[in-house]
């Protein structure tokens, strides 16, 4: 009852509605995103969108899908060969270059992979490494992401030994060699595009779920109703407790409502193709084992807790200083402060930053980087250190708030 | 059935806001009666558990009210001063809102809502939000939130302050109408809001209690006597710098003075009846309320 009150508060004022409203346009935004950036380019080396070229792209992909293991790896380099010695291939006029790149499209993930599988040192990108890659190399597709990871970590001057210790890099080099394969190979845009504009969802709508708690508490002093409200017989207890539930009913209804619009327009648009293959074969060098929808569930339970963490966070502060527009900062400060750190570049700093808050937000960054901590001699990831840790200090912000709101005193 | 403050004291930074004050309360409507700044909101917050005492302590029935915490806050209903509502919430969707944090279960606190909405006039604004009611319509639905839960004691805090006069009459009649079977303890630094509906009239000033009694009482304890004169045109300046005068009644032939002094002021003046109003005036060495306020 006093929760429905709570909730009423929120959504009849004109700031509520437009927090709604904005978190659907946001939705709709980024799936217009994500569905416009599927790009296929066409007989003519012109770049298409849209949903023909969306069904184009995916019949071409269809066509290599499957287990990627060495005879298809064989093909792929023989296709790749054929179409490199193309006159448009071969060509000086990049208009036919763009032809040729057309008709590789099919295989263009894949080619993607060999640039890293290939390429001389770990840490390099050569964007035509996989012209160079013959058909007797398929055979060292999967055993070379192993071996230039492990030279690059013994390599003496790499950020990688000196900034992991031993126990840490036997972790990551074991993640490497469990890793199962050949991989699973098939079109995927529909994850690609979800997880790549996914950032915006989530830290957007953290940021107005933020705006919204922050006046849960705070209005009750700025709508001068704390008087009252302190008076009454529940107003020191239980309806503080609504309080601190209907911001949880808030993040989680919101929250959700905007991440399942948003996977399911997307992937409705897309396609559900290639759920379950490896996240590595958009990033080859990933050290987590996870399939692309775990990955896609891990990063929306990701950006669950941290919404959760921020909205409480942002709650007690509203709670202790009064003040919504103060605490509605919170937010902007803990997403954007990291950001700024990690622009000074200092690498000590920079993993020590992905244990942050604002990691949660975006998961499936965080899948990409090797920040892996040793803790009393075992190793964690950073995934599996945030996730609990997060968890269990947003459950210990909920008392905290509730004391901190039931102490106050009116002036 | 009483309510009793001990040697209450609220300091604000060395500033005693309420100074040791002692008073005990039982059934019917109390007057608490002073300028602004006497104390009055600071020792009804104490009175609401709002805010904490320096030292001293408030017992209902010998038990102190911060010990029964929420057993306390049951028997009470409180318009403060200066409080706001929830501006989208529709008079109705507020009253139902307060009678669940009273703990009143929903059934019965639609029934007693209608009710109150009946008695304060707001049937029909029921469902206006909030943001939109009149001053007066946002005073009643104040006193209707706090009488949901039938209160033992009801605080009521400057509650006709801003009203306009015709409001203001409604007001007293209601309070009147609420005042059975409770405490009620009302504010104003207006007389005649309390002249004729309190039992008891307690003069507040600089956070202690001046005097206390029925308007009787209050009335004949003063020391000194009002009279009534004519001063000429020239003179009335003169004359108000001298005494402290109640009233100043413009005439033809100058105008009509309502003087407080021990001794008669003038060969023309002549005894008059000593009202609350002079006893205020008296204490507190000003009028009370704005002009419009003497009703
Ligand atoms: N929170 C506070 N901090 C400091 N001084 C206060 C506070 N509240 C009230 N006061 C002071 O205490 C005195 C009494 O105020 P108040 O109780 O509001 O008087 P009244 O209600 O009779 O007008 C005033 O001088 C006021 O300035
Ligand atoms: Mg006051």
């Amino acid at each position: 009852m006093m929760i429905r009150y709570e909730l009423k508060k929120v959504f009849a004022s004109a700031g509520g509605e437009l927090a709604v409203v904005l978190t659907l346009l946001l939705v709709l935004v980024s799936c217009y995103q994500a569905v416009s950036g599927v790009e296929w380019v066409n007989e003519a080396g012109e770049p298409e969108t849209g949903f023909a070229a969306i069904s184009k792209l995916r019949r071409a992909q269809k066509e290599w899908a499957g287990t990627l293991d060495e005879t298809r790896l064989e093909s792929i380099i023989r296709e790749n060969q054929r179409l490199c010695a193309t006159p448009e291939a071969q060509s000086k006029d990049y208009k036919q270059n763009d032809i040729a790149y057309g008709w590789k499209q099919g295989i263009r993930p894949v080619l993607n992979m060999m640039n890293y599988a290939y390429s001389a040192d770990f840490q390099e990108y050569d964007w035509y490494r996989n012209e160079q890659v013959t058909p007797d190399q398929a055979g060292d597709f999967y055993a070379n992401r192993t071996k230039l990871m492990t030279q690059w970590m013994h390599a003496d001057n790499s950020s990688a030994s000196h900034l992991l210790t031993e126990k840490e890099q036997a972790y990551l080099v074991e993640q490497y060699e469990t890793l199962d394969s050949p991989f699973d190979y098939d079109y995927s845009e529909g994850w690609t595009q979800l997880m790549n504009n996914s950032v915006s969802v989530i830290m957007i709508t953290a940021l107005i779920l933020g705006y919204l708690c922050a006046g849960i508490f705070a209005n009750e002093f700025r709508w001068k109703s704390d008087s009252i409200f302190f008076s009454t017989v529940l107003g020191r207890n239980r309806a503080v407790w609504a309080k601190v539930k209907a911001g949880f009913l808030l993040v989680t209804g919101l929250y959700w409502a905007a991440v399942t619009l948003y996977s399911l327009i997307t992937l409705g648009c897309l396609g559900f193709d290639g759920w379950n293959c490896p996240i590595q074969i958009k990033m080859w060098k990933s050290f987590y084992h996870l399939k692309l929808w775990q990955a896609w569930c891990l990063t929306c339970l990701g950006g669950y807790i941290g919404n959760l963490f921020f909205a409480f966070l942002t709650m007690w502060v509203s709670a202790k200083t009064r003040s919504s527009m103060f605490a509605a900062t919170v937010p902007f400060l803990l997403i954007f402060l990291p950001n700024f750190l990690d622009n000074l570049g200092n690498d000590r700093v920079s993993k020590l930053l992905g244990l942050l808050p604002d990691q949660l937000l975006q998961l499936d960054q965080a899948l990409r980087y090797f920040n892996v901590y040793e803790i009393f001699g075992k190793v964690f990831s950073a995934i599996s250190l945030l996730l609990p840790t997060f968890t269990a200090l947003t459950l210990l912000l909920a008392p905290i708030i509730y004391r901190e709101f039931c102490r106050k005193q009116i002036r | 059935m009483d309510l009793t403050i001990t040697h209450l004291t609220k300091e604000f930074g060395g500033f005693r806001a309420v100074n040791d004050f002692d008073f005990t309360m039982s059934c019917g409507v109390y007057g608490l009666l002073g300028v602004n700044g006497a104390g009055k909101t600071t020792l009804m917050r104490m009175l609401t558990t709002l805010m904490k005492p320096t030292s001293g302590c408030i017992t209902w029935d010998g038990e102190d009210i911060f010990a029964m915490d929420g057993k306390y806050r049951k028997l009470l209903g409180y318009l403060p001063q200066d409080y706001g509502f929830y501006p989208d919430f529709s008079v109705w969707d507020y009253l139902m809102y307060i009678a669940s944090l009273k703990g009143i279960r929903p059934a019965v606190a639609k029934q007693r809502v209608k009710e109150l909405l009946h008695q304060v006039g707001l049937t029909k604004a029921r469902n206006q939000k909030m943001k939109t009611l009149s001053g007066g319509m946002k005073r009643r639905a104040g006193i209707a939130q706090a009488m949901l839960n039938d209160p033992r004691i009801l605080i009521l805090d400057e509650p006709t302050a801003g009203l306009d006069p015709s409001e203001r009459i409604r007001f007293r009649n209601l309070i009147s109408e609420l005042s059975e079977d409770r405490i009620v303890l009302l504010s104003t630094h207006i007389v005649s809001d309390i002249e004729y509906i309190a039992k008891q009239i307690i003069l507040m000033k600089d956070g202690s209690i001046l005097i206390s009694g029925t308007a009787e009482e209050i009335i004949a304890s003063m020391p000194e006597r009002v009279w009534c004169c004519t001063a000429a045109k020239g003179r009335i300046e003169e004359a108000l710098k001298t005494f402290q005068v109640a009233n100043v009644k413009t005439v033809p032939a100058g105008a009509e003075l309502r003087v407080i002094s021990d001794q008669k002021p003038a060969e023309d003046a002549v005894l008059a009846e000593p009202t609350l109003e002079d006893v205020f005036l008296y204490y507190f060495g000003e009028r009370s309320g704005e002009d419009d306020d003497t009703l």
